[in-house]
């Protein structure tokens, strides 16, 4: 069958009256989540995990992620209209998108932001569409060195690409891989770290864990962090850009898709990085970059746009090769395992209905957020009068009563509490829960593959130099830990000499 | 619901203290039934009992409830059900690990056989025997030859430690004594992916998610597990057409704790097969590729000692502990 096709199955499976529904729930969700700052995409789909469960596989995944994309959406929004970044990757946007609004032009930023972001994601959808099939083909051939091998090189990319510096990075995804390593192993059947608890024989459960480190942390941070005043909101004024908004905009929409495109694909990019490199880009470019920073439309449509590419394009390594790149994703891939599927290159032909309703799902809830966003904008700005202890108390109740569900035990919830708590301290001691949590996911993946890897060679460690797939990524791991380790030792011995 | 139960208990118990006994079994059940499932929701064995479930609530009029208690290979499960009261009011939805897991490791903390009272078998299906087209041979016996004339130099995988492809393996190695490589992998999905792409030669694997990558040409069944030929390969032949004694399926059924009244097992035995041979069960088992095997009380005990004597064996032999 070739892709237009596929999509028309995938359109009957995102068209079905219940998955609409679905998106349509987690998109508004996602929207609302957006505008809100504190609550995140990766908080919310966490709480949502352990309900997610009783859903059919198609609706569950189709509804956590238009959270996913649909924040991205809602985070434009309060970075327009208040200048305060409902998530990071709108962070950027705040700076010529509230000078727009200052200027009374708060609807056209608000919609070049929807209507790029539509682009964006379209152009997104469609590359998963067709770059699916062929890298399938290629990760097919993967055997276990090349997984080992991939999943070195992208564990040392995020860690290393994370804020706060290399060395912080890389130690929160160890500390993640060792909770990891809880429970049977898959080589022997020993149990590991599971302190005699019957719980933990299959491993640290993932809802449970996800839940603590970012539902719950994020609480206990943001109540010790002094309350946000969100009172101040300007007028949307006339919503359509003018013609030469549309002029000025549109290249920076389609360089922005570009860029977004492009780095949502790498692991540990990321949306964020995508939207602030495409902001750079378009202030290079620009033939007065002074306007930026003074209300330039650009500077709305080119990150807003990359942002939203990025988004939708982060789906292709963890659909396709089963390795997740962001800790959305984790939590995604980790969505999809509690209901026996497990991406990869297999997945497109083992569950082409749900691969590719997926898809279209996403085109059609990107539809929705232009129109969730552009008529409906005065009630999301509303939400932000929504006191915090009230959705505090909920989001409590909600992830312990969630946890409980899953597994009827109590075991869950002292789980969930005490990743709360370590959730808490790593961010304390500035290690970042999202390493922490890709950690925990491409730990024990590496550690399979390395030992299969190992047992078909029968002991001998050459298998990954003389497999040249497996020999490129181990290369791009040691270079990306050579770039990383000599940056650190320079500003070493920079702060040495100022000191 | 139990508040009322206790009341209708005490009430009986006032009515007549000898009698009281009868009274209540004849009434079962006269509460909530909860089926623990030692898997999460949406698998197969999920699936299953949810359909046997809803059977049961409408046949006794009382509320059969599916409970997941995921954990340690369906372990957690059977350790629940060990100790819940014997009164038909919980029972078990198991698979054949129920069997294996207790060799695997005796830390499970049950005994398949002296713990359990057996209900009923449910279905069963066998594993298949599938080579890579790579490794170039197209029957049983020139399988077991390549594989005797190479000893240790080939590698097989399974779906992970002590899972039936796993133990299917050890058991044929050990009929024919033949040596070969174990490479697990994490669940059966990963394994056919290894094997369809030739990282492994070869493997067993259950005839369901078999049957695609068989049709497509990509893999080649050399032998079925169970006793006879199965229905769906009728060109394929038994295991133990070429190795004589060779058994082995994978089944799911109920078992209650030790103890419970002989009257509760035939009504639910009664219940569960009456249900397996009407049409809405036929074609639900059917498109799940698996074959509805109900059985008596006595004949599901055979079968759950005979595998846990005959793994016990086997384990023992191919020195798979774990710990």
């Amino acid at each position: 069958m070739d892709v237009v096709s596929l999509l028309a199955t995938g359109l009957q499976v995102a068209l079905n009256p219940v998955n609409l529904l679905y998106c349509l729930i987690g998109v508004s969700l996602g929207t609302a989540i957006g505008v809100l700052p504190g609550v995140g995409p990766v908080i919310t789909i966490a709480l949502l995990l352990p309900l997610s469960f009783g859903l059919p596989v198609e609706s569950s995944i189709i509804l956590l992620a238009g959270i996913y994309y649909g924040a991205s959406y809602g985070g434009s929004t309060t970075s327009i209209l208040v200048n305060l970044p409902g998530e990071a990757s709108s962070a950027v946007t705040c700076i010529d998108g509230h000078q727009m609004a200052k200027k009374g032009r708060a609807g056209a930023a608000l919609a070049v932001a929807a209507l790029g972001s539509f682009f964006a994601g379209t152009v997104g959808t469609l590359l998963i569409a067709l770059a699916g099939p062929p890298l399938a083909a290629i990760a097919m051939r993967f055997g276990a060195a090349e997984y080992a091998a991939l999943v070195f090189a992208a564990l040392l990319m995020v860690a290393t690409m994370t804020r706060g510096g290399a060395v912080k990075g890389i130690g929160a995804a160890l500390l993640g891989i060792i909770f990891g390593l809880a429970g049977a192993d898959v080589m022997t059947g020993v149990f590991r770290f599971t302190f005699g608890a019957p719980e933990l024989r299959d491993g640290i459960d993932f809802a449970a864990l996800a839940v603590g480190l970012f539902a719950i942390a994020e609480i206990i941070d943001n109540i010790s962090s002094p309350s946000r005043d969100n009172s101040s909101t300007s007028a949307i004024g006339r919503l359509w850009p003018t013609k030469d908004d549309f002029r000025k905009a549109w290249p920076a929409v389609l360089r922005g898709t570009g860029i977004g495109a492009l780095l949502g694909v790498l692991p540990g990019a990321g949306v964020a990085m995508s939207s602030f490199s495409a902001y750079m880009v378009e202030k290079n470019v620009a033939k007065e970059p002074e306007r930026f920073g003074e209300g330039a439309i650009e500077g709305v449509a080119a990150p807003e746009s990359a942002n939203n590419a990025a988004a939708q394009t982060g789906f292709i390594p963890t659909l396709l090769l089963g390795i997740p790149g962001s800790p959305v994703m984790a939590l995604l891939l980790g969505a999809f395992m509690i209901h026996g599927v497990a991406p990869g290159p297999r997945m497109m032909s083992e569950h082409a209905p749900l691969f590719w309703g997926l898809i279209a799902s996403m085109w059609i809830g990107n539809l929705f957020l232009v129109l969730l966003n552009l008529p409906l904008i005065g009630l999301w700005v509303r939400l932000l009068k929504v006191p915090y202890h009230w959705l505090y108390v909920f989001v409590l109740a909600f992830a312990c009563v969630g946890v409980f569900t899953m597994g009827s035990s109590a075991f869950q919830v002292y789980v969930l509490i005490f990743f709360g708590l370590l959730g808490y301290l790593l961010k304390a001691a500035g290690l970042s829960p999202a390493l922490f949590i890709l950690g925990f996911i491409l730990g024990p993946m590496f550690e399979e593959n390395f030992r299969r890897a190992m047992a078909v060679s029968h002991g001998d460690p050459l298998v990954f130099f003389q497999r040249p797939i497996s020999l490129i990524f181990i290369l791009l791991g040691l270079a990306i830990l050579a770039l990383a380790t000599t940056s650190f030792v320079r500003r070493g011995r920079e702060e040495a000499a100022e000191g | 619901m139990k508040l009322l139960s206790l009341l209708a208990a005490f009430t009986l118990a006032l009515a007549g203290l000898g009698t009281s006994a009868t009274a209540q079994e004849a009434a079962y059940p006269n509460d909530l039934v909860r089926i623990v499932v030692g898997s999460s929701p949406g698998g197969t064995a999920d699936t299953v009992s949810r359909l046997i479930a809803e059977a049961l609530t409408e046949k006794f009029g009382q509320t059969f409830v599916v409970e997941n208690l995921p954990g340690a290979g369906g372990a957690l499960a059977a350790k629940t059900v060990k100790t819940a009261a014997p009164d038909g009011y919980t029972i078990q939805f198991i698979f054949s690990s129920f069997s294996i897991l207790p060799s695997l490791n005796p830390a499970v903390g049950y005994d398949p056989v002296k713990d359990f009272e057996p209900i009923a078998m449910v279905s069963s299906a066998p594993n298949l025997l599938l080579v890579h087209p790579s490794f170039e041979v197209s029957t049983l016996a020139e399988w077991i030859e390549k594989v005797k004339a190479n000893p240790g130099k080939f590698d097989y995988g399974s779906g992970g430690i002590g899972y039936s492809q796993h133990l299917s393996m050890e058991m044929l190695l050990q009929s024919i004594d033949g040596e070969a490589v174990h490479i697990p992998y994490s669940g059966s999905g990963d394994l056919l992916g290894a094997l369809i792409s030739g990282q492994v030669p070869f493997a067993f694997d259950t005839l369901t998610t078999a049957i695609p990558h068989i049709e497509s040409g990509a893999l080649i069944p050399l032998a079925t597990t169970s006793a006879e030929r199965s229905e769906i390969l009728p060109d394929v032949p038994a295991v133990g057409e070429e190795v004589p004694g060779y058994e082995l399926t994978a089944w799911n059924g109920f078992v209650a704790p030790a103890g419970t009244p002989k009257e509760i097992i035939t009504a639910l035995n009664d219940a569960i097969t009456e249900y397996l041979q009407s049409d809405e069960a036929k074609a639900f088992f059917e498109k799940l590729g698996t074959k509805i095997d109900a059985s008596t009380p006595e004949e599901f005990k055979e079968t759950i000692s005979g595998d846990y004597e005959k793994f016990a064996k086997v384990i023992e032999k191919a020195g798979i502990t774990a710990q």
